[in-house]
């Protein structure tokens, strides 16, 4: 992928699914807009792989899933943060403080 | 909290997925749907047409099915779906090569067998719990010499009353003797294992009777002489269940007790292999124990005396390591009260031990530990054995496999699924080997039951740590055997192996010296060690078995007779008399050149020991070896007498004469290494005797010879070996039988000739003199001596050694052979083509046979060197735990090194005979 769209690192995809739900409950397209969105369409999830990380999150307990209704009347599966979920938020949060800022300054950018 | 909710829910969540598959994967698909559906919608929304934003959307989307397979992988035990579909495919797998599988089964039935038979064994002698409850909360308190930390003894009914109010230790202690008795009517009477015991012994050990009664204080206070018995479950079983044994009478001694309780079924007593059959209470002790012991016999309240074994139970949440201050004013209590038994002792906690009273079990550890590692070794064997077959037959399978990596087909994926069906084999193998293994221990315990008159505790059966063993050796062995094959295989080159003639052995060895073969190489070296093992032991049997003539005497036309007369009630006296008026009877039958008897036998299990001091000499005490004997004793078993004369029959009958003694040319030498030990004089001092593997009479320390008197040396004669596992024979002392008596004696008469089909008329025909004398004398044992040697522990032990490894021995060798023969010959048969070639461009079928065994040997030879090598190291524990068997024993380390060199040639030469046998047109048509 030669474009000017970085790369998702390894294991940062959790980490963005929980950020992009801590403030609300949503359903996995919500997900994935929501991920384009923030990031000013920097980062683009390949949508696909989204679902087997929403899975491996719930069944880690750190999201639980509930079938509701969408805006435009149609059967959602909406995904919402868990108390854990919220700890293990702040926990990645901190850690990839941390590792921005430690590869920063090895780059010279600090 | 939660989080620990969610791990423990997690497994349960996977295990529903696993039946809840459709509905997981329709709510997948809705949600897959409702997003591209969504997404569609954006695509319209940005101007598209529909079709065009559907098939967008279905793109930004990605690999559904890749997807989905993903998220089934997080979602559920997939790997389980995979390993039933492996399952299925292994099992229709195997049974398309009944052959291949029947083979592989066998050898590993083998394997898995020997070990889980050994381990069996091994478990009952050394790891099979206590019988009573809580076991790890029971320990045995010990009198211990502080400066000779080997002494160590019980006690005497006083000591233990002290101990019981001093103590701040134990929740409450027992006190048990354990002694052999005579059980039966009169004429009819067996040696039975039986333990006098306080009233508290059950509840101490935590065990209830099954039926009746325990006993009650009053009945287990010294001298109160109640003739009750409390009896095991297996001496019910031999009274055939009868409901109205509770309340009948038993004959102890040829004593009456009413039968007031059984105990339940697996309840051993306080030892752990063999079972208590009867116990008594403390109160009818005097009357039982001391009948043998007599004369000096001390009484249960005797301060002196050290009868009684003290096991305590725990307080509740203690340890052993925390008694030491109990200890320690229980010692200074005891001192106190009994400055003179208890002087330079102090008390000891330690777990009881699971043999009899006092032996040491480390020995016992040693072996078990051999036979263990042998047993692996005949697994290992085993094991890569089967890993050349599989890899034999998986360089058949390579185009199945190029054509599965071909179509996609994960390497790892490949991999599980040979390990499976490695798994499955050895699921098989390890049903059959645990047949065999069930098996073999009850025939182990039946033969070892024939032996030993007391009832052994021996869980042959069935039993969770045998399952739980032969599956970890079942995936240990599927490691093993599968894992290199499985890898090996799997790094097929797709190209190479889907061409036509992929079977071929086209094999590019990085290290062309290395033999063709590493892994028959190893086999065949570890088979070799196996193979002299079981030669050392077969040769230390052999010898073993001639081991008659090692005992130092002569014992062709000896007849053995042992008997015990306090199992028949008889006093000490009246079975002197009663030795005595035998002796003479059997002295007067035709054909009988002498009769005698002693209170020793070589090799009877049995040993008395004393401490012998040289009287004016400045050297401490040696030990030795006592016999009572009587003035024919040395011409009955034929030891000649070196130096000075038997002893008379005034002697040997009276204790009212000049104290005498004969002692041995070991002893002498030990003694008087200056000069000649006849005429000297010697200190006699009593010990504790420790014991061998069986119940003791409580005889142990009756030696009539009191410390402080002398005796002069009359007479001298060789050793004699008493024991089959010491390196050299023992000092050795032989007493008159009026000085050194015990009821429990052999008679030895020696006939003039006795073939061997005259025993049962002989035997006969001394039960009719003896019922003459006396009906109510039991016989313990009647044979000739060569058939006592026969039923001899030591030489059980070594025999039942010889044949274990002779089977481990041979399992190796069929296994070491078959393997060769089986890799030569298939690779002989895979380069068909390459040797018709080469014959039709002219080879002589001898240089072609040559090529062949050339590579046959080069695996041969270095198999055989290494296994040289292990050989010695084997050797040399193996020899340092057998009877007289040098490490570097000649014979067998040319017999096992040549029948294995023999065989594997053998196993070479046919396959490479037959290869050149092949017309070279239809080798080149073949494929």
């Amino acid at each position: 992928m030669a474009n000017n769209k970085a790369d998702l690192l390894q294991g940062t995809l959790d980490l963005l699914i929980l950020k992009s739900l801590q403030l609300e409950p949503m359903h996995g397209f919500g997900i994935s807009l929501r991920i384009g969105q923030m990031s000013k369409d920097m980062l683009t999830v390949e949508q696909g792989s989204l679902y087997p990380a929403l899975y491996r999150l719930e069944d880690q307990g750190w999201i639980k899933a509930e079938w509701g209704v969408s805006d435009n009347n149609r059967k959602a599966k909406f995904y919402s943060l868990t108390p854990t979920g919220r700890k293990q938020l702040q926990a990645e949060e901190q850690s990839w403080a941390k590792l921005s800022t430690a590869i920063n300054l090895v780059l010279g950018n600090a | 909290m939660r989080t620990i909710l969610i791990t423990l829910m997690k497994p349960y969540r996977k295990f529903r997925s696993l039946f809840f598959k459709e509905q997981f994967d329709a709510e997948m698909a809705d949600e897959i749907r409702h997003h591209v559906e969504l997404q569609t919608e954006l695509n319209l929304k940005a101007g598209m047409n529909p079709e065009e934003a559907r098939f967008a959307a279905l793109r930004q989307f990605g690999n559904m099915t890749a997807i989905q397979e993903q998220a089934r992988e997080v979602k559920s035990w997939v790997w389980l779906e995979q390993f039933m579909q492996d399952l299925r495919y292994a099992c229709r797998q195997l049974r398309r090569n009944p052959g291949f599988t029947a083979a592989a089964v066998a050898v590993l039935g083998l394997g898995i067998g020997a070990n889980a038979a050994v381990f069996n064994f091994v478990h009952t002698l050394l790891l099979a719990p206590f019988t009573y409850a809580r076991p790890a909360e029971i320990m045995r308190i010990s009198s211990q010499d502080k400066r000779n930390p080997r002494d160590v003894r019980d006690f005497s009914y006083p000591a233990y009353r002290e101990i019981l109010e001093g103590n701040t230790i134990f929740s409450d202690a027992l006190a048990s003797a354990l002694l052999e008795v005579g059980v039966g009517e009169k004429g009819d009477t067996r040696r039975a294992a039986a333990a006098v015991v306080s009233a508290n012994y059950f509840s101490v050990l935590g065990v209830r009777p099954a039926q009746g009664r325990t006993f009650s204080p009053e009945e287990a206070t010294p001298g109160r002489a109640t003739p009750v018995a409390l009896v095991s479950h297996s001496y019910w079983k031999k009274h055939h269940f009868d409901p109205a044994l509770l309340g009948s009478t038993l004959h102890i001694n040829t004593r009456p007790f009413t039968i007031i309780g059984i105990m339940p079924e697996g309840f051993a007593g306080t030892t752990a292999l063999f079972y208590t059959e009867v116990w008594l209470p403390l109160g009818v002790y005097d009357q039982v124990a001391n009948e043998a012991t007599a004369e000096n016999g001390r009484a249960l309240t005797d301060r002196t005396s050290t009868a009684l074994m003290i096991l305590g139970r725990l307080k509740p949440g203690s340890k052993a390591a925390d008694a030491g201050s109990g200890l320690q004013a229980l010692t200074a209590t005891l001192v106190a009260v009994f400055p003179v038994e208890q002087k330079d002792r102090q008390l000891t906690v330690a777990p009881p031990s699971r043999f009899a009273s006092n032996s040491n079990d480390t020995a016992v550890a040693w072996v078990g530990a051999l036979l263990l590692g042998m047993a692996a070794i005949v697994l290992l064997v085993a094991c890569l054995n089967l890993a050349n077959m599989l890899l034999a037959r998986g360089t058949a399978r390579r185009k199945e496999i190029a054509l599965r990596l071909a179509l996609g087909g994960g390497r790892a994926r490949i991999i599980r699924q040979l390990l499976t069906e490695g798994f499955l084999l050895a699921l098989i193998g390890g049903v059959a080997g645990l047949l065999l293994a069930l098996w073999s221990s009850g025939l182990l315990a039946a033969s070892l039951g024939r032996m030993i008159p007391i009832d052994l505790v021996w869980n042959a059966g069935p039993q969770p740590a045998l399952f739980a063993v032969t599956f970890v050796l079942c995936v240990l062995g599927t490691l093993v055997f599968a894992l290199g094959p499985a890898l090996k295989l799997s790094r097929s080159e797709v190209m190479v192996h889907l061409k036509e003639h992929a079977g071929e052995d086209i094999v590019r060895r990085r290290w062309k010296f290395l033999p063709r073969n590493p892994l028959v190489s190893a086999q065949l070296a570890l088979s070799l060690a196996l193979l002299t093992c079981a030669a050392l032991f077969i040769r230390s049997a052999t010898r073993a078995g001639a081991g008659a003539m090692e005992t130092g005497l002569k014992t062709d036309g000896v007849f053995l007779m042992e008997v015990d007369a306090s199992l028949g009630g008889h006093s000490q006296k009246q079975a002197q008399e009663l030795y005595r008026r035998l002796t003479e009877r059997f002295g007067a039958l035709p054909g009988v050149e002498s009769a005698d008897l002693s209170t020793d036998v070589p090799l009877s299990g049995l040993d008395f020991e004393k401490r012998v001091r040289r009287v004016g000499g400045a050297a401490g005490a040696k030990s030795a070896k006592w016999n009572g004997v009587g003035e024919n004793y040395f011409k009955s078993v034929g030891l000649p007498l070196l130096r000075g004369r038997a002893f008379t029959f005034a002697e040997a009958t009276q204790k009212e004469g000049p104290p005498v003694v004969i002692i041995n040319e070991e002893l002498a030498k030990e003694l008087w290494p200056e000069g000649d030990a006849v005429g000297q004089r010697l200190q006699l001092e009593n010990v504790e005797s420790t014991p061998g593997a069986s119940v003791q009479n409580g005889a142990v320390d009756s030696a009539a010879a009191k410390s402080d008197e002398t005796y002069e040396v009359v007479g001298m004669v060789p050793a004699t070996r008493h024991n089959l596992f010491e390196s050299a024979p023992d000092g050795g002392i032989y007493l008159p039988l009026a000085r050194g008596f015990k009821s429990h004696v052999f008679f030895q008469l020696k006939f003039a000739s006795l073939p061997p089909e005259s025993e049962a008329a002989t035997a006969d025909l001394l039960r009719r003199v003896v019922g003459e004398v006396d009906a109510t004398l039991p016989i313990l044992s009647l044979r000739s001596f060569a058939r006592h040697l026969d039923g001899n522990i030591q030489i059980w032990i070594v025999r039942a050694g010889a044949a274990l490894f002779s089977v481990f021995g041979g399992l190796a060798l069929c296994l070491a052979v078959v393997g060769a023969y089986g890799v030569i010959a298939y690779s002989v048969a895979r380069r068909t083509r390459e040797i018709g070639i080469r014959m039709a461009l002219g080879a002589h079928p001898a240089t072609v046979q040559r090529m062949i065994l050339r590579e046959g040997a080069v695996m041969l030879g270095s198999g055989l060197l290494i296994g040289v090598v292990l050989s010695l190291g084997t050797g040399k524990i193996v020899s340092s735990l057998l009877y007289r068997v040098n490490a570097l024993d000649p014979v067998a380390f040319t017999v096992a090194p040549g029948v294995l060199a023999v065989a594997a040639f053998f196993a070479c030469w046919i396959p490479a005979r037959r290869a050149t046998k092949v017309d070279p047109m239809v080798a080149l048509r073949s494929e």
